[in-house]
């Protein structure tokens, strides 16, 4: 299996179904350890994600103007995450469609950019904690065995698990870290959304693969 | 959720439109964006600051002749993005005007400062970043670049605005700023919970005869330091000691106290509170030279009090009583 332009939009696209139907499950995470609108934003960021993708790209330009578009409209310091994640994956694009191996190198590369833009880290209670394991899970499954609904499916468990795990860090970023010890006990909201993400990919590169080997 | 409101998606737009036209004289609202601008401002260094929306009347209330000459503001309580940023800069610049721009260390502002300030060099823009941080409660001593920018920013906005306004050269307002900084110190007090105007969630909510100690400018707490609440100058003592402590200021100082409310605290209680913390002070032996007594950088209807000391020199003093017109104040 390997994706093109139109398999990369629709995963945006349903992508932005799902944050949206999500909105006030992390405004209700954030609002823990934050200011309650994580969900807000997300869906601002995601709507004008998808008025800018509309029209004919290629995934190079998808991917970058997905990411300029998430930047440009969520603002605060999830904006800029987001925005470089994506965008940086688009940099690394060709015009061949994708396989787990070239998906692989983009995740690589914007883990590096998202850790020089947001100067984190792992254990920090943030999207990170979900972000950098499920890089790192699908980058091994795609060395493994360069199939993409498995290294998206590795992804996903990695980027839940990750976000779970937040739950008992004490925050070191952002807002959240002012709460020293009591921001322990609750999933981080940028975490949370970074899995949420991730699982709604991986269930539709499945649904995609098994309509394909039918 | 009782607040006065239209649509929510555009609450921001709304306020900045409203603002500017309850203060025509002074601002104005550039067309298709969230800036807001004073009217008359020939060539100078422009002073520039972006934060989020939410905390009215700063920082738009501060945008005018001897202070800020434009304000980008982002969504609710969220930073602009770095391409409203760089709007910004591009916009006060396009006379030529080198642009000074002002960052609160809070992780979004600075992410997004940072972007924006790296893309107006590469644009060949003049552009210098100044980081601010005073709220002691959010950093221990010796890590202070640590530390929240909150209310203390009235001093630079002010002293820089001056310095600025008069003609100033931008490496010697970065100076001018680090000196102001260096020497302010803010804590912050919350007594009562405020609602998100978006969402309609509570923000800080707190037991009944209970206050916060270290409260952030979302209503966050710096940790589990609640104490009962006490009376005005029992709080004053408290804040005042702390702050000493942290600079230290010491006895023969002379200092600019600014005490501003979070939202709801009434002016009867700001005022009580001002007047006791200029005793306490008396009392260690520092002179409050002036200072400002007022709602301004609020979040909401959050009731609680800020208080920020400043210690100055006689340049300080001159560029503090220097004139300035704008929303919020006026000399």
């Amino acid at each position: 299996m390997t994706l093109n332009q139109n398999d990369v939009r629709e995963i945006l696209l349903a992508v932005c179904d799902r944050v949206i139907e999500k909105e006030s499950w992390f405004c209700r995470l954030d609002s823990v350890v934050g200011d309650g609108d994580h969900g807000v934003t997300m869906t601002r960021g995601f709507k004008a994600m998808r008025e800018a993708t509309r029209g004919e790209m290629s995934v190079k330009e998808l991917l970058e103007t997905a990411g300029a578009a998430l930047g440009a409209s969520m603002g605060g310091a999830i904006g800029p995450i987001y925005g470089v994640m994506l965008k940086s994956m688009g940099m690394k694009a060709d015009t061949k469609p994708l396989t787990a191996r070239k998906l692989a190198e983009m995740l690589e590369q914007s883990r590096s950019m998202v850790q020089v833009v947001a100067n984190v880290q792992e254990g920090q209670k943030t999207i990170y904690d979900a972000f950098s394991p499920a890089v790192t899970a699908f980058a091994a499954e795609a060395e493994a065995s360069n199939s993409i609904p498995a290294a998206a499916e590795r992804a996903a468990e990695a980027a839940k698990q990750g976000a779970d795990a937040t739950m008992d860090m004490t925050a070191k970023k952002g807002r959240a870290r002012f709460l020293g010890e009591r921001s322990k006990g609750h999933i981080d909201a940028g975490a949370a959304s970074f899995s949420v993400i991730s699982e709604t990919i991986s269930s539709w590169i499945k649904n995609k693969d098994m309509a394909v080997s039918k | 959720m009782k607040k006065l409101r239209n649509q929510t998606d555009s609450l921001v737009q709304e306020t900045l439109e409203g603002y500017a036209l309850a203060h025509k004289d002074v601002i104005q609202l550039v067309d298709g964006t969230h800036i807001i601008t004073r009217r008359d401002c020939g060539k100078k260094v422009k002073f520039l600051m972006g934060n989020g929306a939410g905390h009215e009347p700063a920082v738009i209330g501060w945008v005018g002749p001897g202070l800020f000459d434009a304000n980008v503001v982002g969504e609710v309580f969220t930073a602009p993005s770095f391409d409203k940023i760089l709007e910004a800069i591009e916009f006060l610049h396009r006379d030529g005007s080198p642009v000074l721009l002002a960052v609160q260390n809070h992780a979004g502002d600075v992410l997004n400062a940072n972007m924006a300030y790296a893309e107006a060099i590469m644009k060949g823009i003049p552009v210098k970043k100044l980081l601010f941080y005073d709220d002691i409660a959010t950093a221990p001593k010796g890590m202070e670049s640590e530390r929240r920018g909150i209310g203390g920013m009235l001093f630079y906005t002010k002293i820089v605005g001056a310095f600025l306004e008069q003609g100033g050269g931008i490496d010697e307002a970065v100076q001018l700023f680090e000196q102001v900084r260096d020497h302010t110190r803010t804590f912050s007090v919350g007594f009562t919970r405020c609602t998100h105007p978006v969402t309609g969630l509570d923000i800080m909510a707190l037991p009944e005869n209970e206050i916060e100690m270290g409260v952030g400018t979302h209503g966050e707490g710096s940790g589990s330091n609640r104490i009962p609440m006490p009376s005005s100058q029992d709080l004053a003592k408290l804040v005042s000691d702390m702050l000493i402590e942290d600079l230290p200021y010491q006895s023969g100082d002379e200092i600019l106290l600014f005490v501003n409310g979070l939202g709801s605290t009434t002016c009867m209680e700001l005022s009580i509170y001002y007047k006791d913390l200029c005793r306490y002070l008396e009392s260690r032996g520092i002179t409050v030279y002036a200072g400002c007594c007022d709602e301004c950088l609020t979040t909401q209807e959050l009731g609680g009090v800020s208080v920020s000391f400043c210690k100055v020199d006689d340049n300080c003093k001159r560029l503090w009583d220097a004139p300035c017109k704008s929303g919020l104040l006026t000399k």
